[in-house]
């Protein structure tokens, strides 16, 4: 038996990090990604397509994204389409799920109970699903297959051994272990929730399918999953993502105006596509008048987005502030005062020690760095 | 530092060419091209070298370069030889064009030292002072125009030393930077203020809207997603009221199918019944059987004998009139007679009852006139002791008789003891003129002697007072004796009083009188009392018998008289009467229920008479309908017994065949005008559909629904399928409406991180703005109060002898380094006011000032100046150059001048190794 397996897709999500253009932009991807492991699951003639869970956001969710669930996985029968409401999606009064009156071959699985859906080859599918948006207890507890033949979990949880590993901020919805499963009669469990992808001896956890935000690693997207008569299993990951991130490191050491640094930017972000985060290193000139929207504004026209935050950066001492602190004037006394001052950060001393300096010279016009 | 010689290899227009310059003051005289801007521009770029930066370099840069790089040459290159204070000798070496062989080189040691003083990518030996090459020029040259400013402009001799202490000069003030960071903050980010257009409140106010958006979009969301709950339940509330109509239509469906095969089997039952013919008409004696109804009813309806009356109306008639009239008067005593009566009753009673409660007295009355006082003073009298006399005053009266007797002896005595004592006083008088002296003075004395014994005698006498006392014990005596007569007296008195009185002369009869006396009083007071109140009764019960009488008269009734008896019996009169009355008018008030009794004694009869007619007439008719029945019978008892006979048999005829045209009437209506076959069909029919609609519905469900039950149901449960349906419908369409007003919460959420982001950013710049002007301030206000005393040192030290004594004493502001000076107690005056000499001095002692401070802990500090006193008189030149002069003393002072007044004065002042004058020729184009 050949199942598709996907998780966390997240629609209506939104992009915190991103312009607003870009944000609508990513989550028009988000349903293309949908589209495509539709089309993935329809291509490779799996027996069902599965998602565990955080298919979108209850708390977001648009009006058409309900016709937009409907259309898709009603376009896919008769493949069927079994959905496990996870914490963000979960099943309750003016959820997607009970709101749309779903194609036959959907089935949204309804209780906190793991109940079994019965499939064709002696294989049994037990899903089981949130119903609100926190404090889902354990799925696996007093849980035991009643019947033969090859078992397969399908819901939105989290394995203990990887809360850890997981980003932070996660909680333990629906918290399990992983030597459950096979107690419990399980041959695997097919998951959501974690977002971070987990090949796990009886678990899987897809990941993502499409990217939510910069720095998200590991092989991200719909899991092929193709069952064994002795319920074992081989998994096939498939990069679905309509959008990619990238994030790149550009040391602006040396570049002496906005053009330069806009030109290390461009050559960093040549052979790039999708989204990029450009992280600003190294010694920034003092006298260099950077402004991060305008450099975000001058993004290539190839990117999707460009996204620029500050990383190490230092604003290079062409002031000479060991010699200035020497001087027996106001902007010695000055850089004396913020050298030794305890309450600054460093990144607020030198910021501070720039601004003074600039306000003592005269040719300097610009006071804001950064 | 000193400044040994500077060697221009290629510099503007010199090449290899050297100017010497001495420890102290240095004048260089030369026209305009003689190349004193070149060799100024020469010492400092030999000392500070140019920086190296990739790039054009600054204008400034760019400008130095033009004005003094070799034309047409690719060598720039100029060299120092200094002197440290340290005593280093130092060969400063500068490649303007390339910078790349710059070096300071210690000739002594033979060792590069440009590590030391390394700026910007070259060395720059105003690192040894402190400085940069920037603050050098700043510093340690003073130019004509900076002079020149100072005198003309008030405000800039303060600027300046503002400058100073703040950058050394090289760049802006504390203040302008203070200042700068103010607009910065005001313009770039502004004030919070509700009504301020800057960024701040701009970022505050996008902040608050995109979270009131946020909040609309969650707002909106919300009451979507209740919306579609909404729907959900209506759609739940559809089906299920669907569901409901479906069933009860089946039902329906069910009870109709039923009732058309009962309808078929009815059909069929009453055709065979029928034999399928319709009976014939009901039979034609119906009008012989109505009249035999007729009769018999009206023989079962003919009304029973009654019985008489008790009484004939003729009785009753005797009676009434027997009836005696209505009596005039009261049948009975009126409530003001009865009233009066009451009140005389109660009179006589208490009349009555006074008389019996008439005190009597159980005593006797005592006899005699006297009164309680007069008996109770013989009762006293007697009753009290006999006083008797003492014992004792008999004996004091005897004693004091005895006193008497002795005073009268001692008095005896006395007086003889005097007449002796004279007799013998004289006999010793004589004797003393006779016989002799002493015995006529022993005699005199004897004499004297006698006389004072009897003096003594008398006087003894006197104070005893025996005669006194005698006296007043016999007046004692005399008055107990007294007492006792009269005490005896009085009791013969009173003894003699209770004989008159008829009392024996005794305590005890005495008080019984006393006694007899009181209780005499007493019954008189309460017989005297009980007659005052038997007056009154008899007053109350006369005024009682008049009230009564007024009363019987008023009710026409006059008593025989208007005392008690005659009212009383008047009254007992009018009782009677009233009574009287009363039967009577009981007698009377009978006619009104005689009349009743004797018309319902008329009527009584008349119904009778009525009855017997009917009856009659009742009995005749029977016996007439059984003889048209044919039936004879003789009397009328068996003609109505037959005639019921004669009907009962025929009704049972009738309803026979009643029910068999009614069986018809059904059997028509059952069929409506189709067969039998065709009502089957219809049956068959409606079983088909029942079974459809059923199958549709739960069995078990449908067989709880009752027969008929789920027709009358089916128009509510329609209405309310209806209604649910249109309701759904109507939240649906309502639901597409606001589908296209809910707000996007991703985007919302978007834009508020973003506001957040922007208004962060602001407020981050606002607190490093702010950090930076406080630092700043602080910074101002320690050096300024480090410079202050400097300044004013150097000032109180020179300011003296550069104003020819006139001001003595100078005060700077540390805040604002604003100077004041003072002439002797005068007022403070601000320096740039002062004359422009003086301000030109004061302006360079101060210049000097800022560098000692500003280079303090480093090397001395040359001076260049450059045509400083172009603008001045002889008389100031000169007090320029002698202060010059003294400052050199200290320092080296390197002038550059064109005037020939300045060259006039070198060459008379300068002399000697530590002082040198040059005078340049015109350069020749290079």
């Amino acid at each position: 038996m050949r199942l598709l397996h996907f998780a966390d897709l997240h629609l209506d999500t939104p992009f915190k990090w991103a312009k607003p253009q870009h944000a609508h932009q990513r989550r028009r991807a988000l349903r293309t990604t949908l589209e495509t492991i539709c089309r993935l699951a329809e291509e490779r003639q799996v027996d069902a397509l599965t998602c565990g869970g955080d298919l979108y956001e209850h708390d977001r969710f648009t009006p058409d994204t309900a016709k937009f669930l409907r259309d898709t996985f009603g376009a896919l029968a008769p493949l069927r389409v079994l959905l496990a409401p996870g914490n963000h999606d979960w099943f309750g009064p003016g959820s997607i799920y009970q709101q749309v009156e779903w194609t036959d071959n959907v089935h949204v699985f309804n209780t906190t109970q793991l109940t079994a859906l019965p499939f064709t080859e002696g294989v049994t599918i037990w899903g089981a699903a949130h119903c609100a948006p926190a404090n889902t207890p354990n799925f696996l507890d007093d849980f035991q297959v009643d019947r033969g033949g090859i078992h397969i979990g399908l819901f939105h949880g989290s394995e203990q051994g990887n809360l850890a590993l997981q980003h932070s901020g996660k909680e333990p919805h629906a918290p399990f272990y992983a030597d459950q499963i096979r107690r419990s009669g399980l041959h695997h469990a097919l998951l959501g929730h974690f977002h971070k992808p987990v090949d796990g001896e009886f678990h899987t956890y897809p990941g993502n399918p499409d990217p939510l935000s910069f720095g998200e690693d590991g092989s991200r997207g719909a899991v092929v999953v193709e069952i064994s008569d002795d319920g074992s299993i081989t998994r096939e990951r498939v990069r679905v993502a309509t959008t990619t991130v990238n994030d790149v490191r550009v040391d602006v050491t040396g570049a002496t105006n906005h053009t330069a640094v806009l030109h290390r930017i461009f050559e960093a972000t040549a052979e790039l596509h999708g989204a990029v985060r450009v992280t600003l290193e190294g010694m920034l000139e003092p006298d260099l008048d950077l402004r991060l929207p305008d450099l975000e504004a001058s993004a290539p026209d190839h990117l999707d987005a460009l996204s620029i935050q500050e990383g190490r950066l230092s604003i290079a001492e062409s002031y000479d502030l060991e010699h200035l602190a020497q001087e027996h004037s106001v902007r010695g006394q000055f850089v004396r005062d913020v050298m030794n001052s305890e309450s600054l950060t460093e990144e607020q001393r030198q910021r501070v020690l720039i601004t003074g300096l600039r306000a003592l010279d005269a040719n300097v016009n610009e006071l804001e760095i950064l | 530092m000193r400044i040994q010689s500077v060697t221009a290899h290629a510099f503007g227009p010199f090449r290899d060419e050297t100017l010497e310059l001495a420890d102290g003051m240095t004048v260089i005289v030369g026209d305009n091209e003689a190349g004193k801007s070149s060799w100024h521009a020469a010492i400092f770029a030999a000392l500070c070298g140019m920086r190296r930066r990739r790039g054009a370099g600054t204008s400034a840069e760019r400008e130095f370069a033009e004005r003094h790089k070799p034309w047409g040459h690719d060598h720039w290159l100029v060299s120092a030889q200094i002197q440290l204070d340290d005593g280093r000798l130092v060969e400063m070496r500068q490649d303007l064009a390339n910078r790349v062989e710059c070096s300071a080189m210690d000739r002594t040691m033979g060792r590069d030292i440009s590590a030391e003083i390394m700026h910007d990518g070259t060395p720059d030996a105003a690192r040894w002072l402190g400085l940069d090459r920037s603050s050098f020029m700043a510093t340690a040259c003073i130019k004509q125009g900076q002079v020149l400013r100072v005198v003309d402009d008030a405000q800039e001799l303060q600027n300046h030393l503002q400058r100073a202490a703040a950058t050394a000069g090289s760049a802006s003030t504390a203040a302008k930077a203070i200042e700068r960071l103010d607009a910065f903050v005001r313009e770039r980010i502004g004030t919070d203020r509700i009504n301020s257009t800057k960024p701040l409140r701009s970022a505050l106010d996008a902040v608050r809207r995109a979270e009131e958006e946020l909040d609309a979009a969650r707002a909106s969301h919300k009451l979507y997603v209740d919306r579609v709950s909404r729907i959900d339940e209506l759609r739940r509330a559809a089906a299920d009221a669907g569901d409901e109509l479906k069933l009860h239509e089946a039902a329906a469906a069910r009870d109709d199918a039923q009732e058309k095969q009962r309808r078929v089997e009815r059909a069929r039952k009453l055709h065979e019944s029928l034999g399928g013919v319709e009976p014939p008409a009901i039979s034609d004696d119906d009008d012989l059987a109505n009249r035999v109804s007729e009769a018999l009813a009206q023989w079962h309806s003919r009304p029973a004998p009654t019985s008489r009356p008790q009484r004939s109306s003729q009785q009753i008639r005797e009676e009434l009139e027997s009836l005696p009239p209505e009596p005039d008067g009261d049948t009975e005593p009126h409530d003001s007679v009865t009233q009066a009566a009451e009140e005389f009753q109660q009179s006589v009673t208490r009349l009555e009852s006074h008389a019996k409660s008439q005190p009597t007295a159980d005593f006797e009355e005592p006899q005699g006139a006297a009164t309680d006082e007069e008996i109770y003073g013989l009762l006293q009298t007697l009753t009290t002791a006999l006083p008797v006399v003492p014992q004792n005053l008999f004996d004091q009266v005897a004693a004091a008789e005895i006193a008497v007797q002795r005073e009268q002896q001692r008095e005896g005595l006395s007086t003889l003891l005097i007449t002796a004592g004279a007799t013998v006083f004289v006999i010793g008088v004589v004797l003393v003129f006779t016989i002799g002296t002493v015995p006529g003075i022993i005699s005199a004395l004897a004499g004297v002697a006698l006389a004072l014994g009897g003096f003594s005698q008398r006087d003894r006498g006197r104070t005893s007072n025996a005669g006194k006392q005698l006296a007043e014990v016999q007046a004692a005596l005399h008055t107990a004796q007294q007492r006792v007569t009269d005490a005896q007296q009085r009791r013969s008195e009173a003894e003699a009083r209770c004989a008159q009185l008829g009392i024996p002369a005794d305590p005890a009869a005495l008080r019984a009188a006393l006694d007899a006396a009181a209780r005499a009083r007493e019954h008189r007071g309460h017989l005297e009392t009980w007659k005052q109140r038997q007056a009154e009764l008899e007053v109350g019960l006369t005024r009682a018998a008049a009230g009564l009488a007024n009363a019987l008269m008023a009710r026409g009734h006059s008593p025989c008289g208007r005392d008690r008896d005659s009212v009383a019996a008047s009254f007992d009169e009018y009782r009677r009467v009233c009574r009287a009355r009363f039967e009577q008018a009981a007698q009377a008030a009978r006619r009104g229920d005689l009349n009743r009794e004797l018309k319902m004694a008329e009527e009584a009869e008349e119904r009778a008479a009525a009855d017997d007619r009917r009856r009659l007439h009742a009995e005749e008719r029977v016996i007439a309908m059984a003889d048209e029945c044919g039936i004879s019978s003789p009397n009328p008892d068996a003609a109505a017994e037959a005639l019921k006979e004669w009907t009962q048999q025929r009704t049972a005829r009738v309803e026979e065949l009643s029910k068999r045209q009614k069986d018809w009437v059904t059997l028509q209506e059952l069929l409506a005008g189709k067969s039998l076959d065709e009502l089957k069909a219809d049956s068959d029919a409606a079983w088909a559909h029942a079974c459809e609609l059923a199958a549709g519905v739960d069995q078990e469900l449908l067989a709880c629904v009752e027969n008929s039950i789920g027709a009358d149901k089916l128009p509510a449960l329609r209405e309310a399928s209806s209604n649910a349906e249109r309701e759904l419908a109507a939240a649906s369409g309502e639901l597409q409406q606001f589908e296209t007003q809910v707000g996007n919460v991703a985007e919302a959420e978007e834009a508020l991180e973003l506001a957040k982001a922007e208004l962060k950013r602001l407020q981050d710049l606002k607190d490093i703005a702010e950090r930076t002007r406080k630092f700043l301030e602080d910074a101002q206000d320690r050096v300024h109060r480090d410079i202050t005393p400097r300044l004013v040192e150097t000032l109180k030290q020179w300011l003296p002898r550069v104003t020819g004594g006139r001001y003595t004493d100078a005060v700077v502001d540390p805040a604002t380094l604003r100077v004041r000076v003072r002439a002797g107690s005068g007022p403070l005056r601000d320096a740039q006011l002062l004359s422009h000499g003086t301000a030109e001095q004061i302006y360079l002692l101060l210049r000097v000032a800022l560098v000692d401070h500003v280079t303090n802990g480093h090397d001395t500090c040359p001076l260049l100046l450059d045509d400083v006193t172009v603008h001045t008189d002889k008389a100031r030149t000169h007090a320029i150059l002698e202060l010059l002069l003294e400052i050199a003393e200290l320092r080296q002072v390197i002038l550059f001048t064109q005037e020939q007044e300045v060259a006039d004065w070198a060459r008379n002042r300068l002399g000697g190794p530590h002082h040198r004058l040059h005078e340049l020729q015109q350069v020749a184009p290079v």
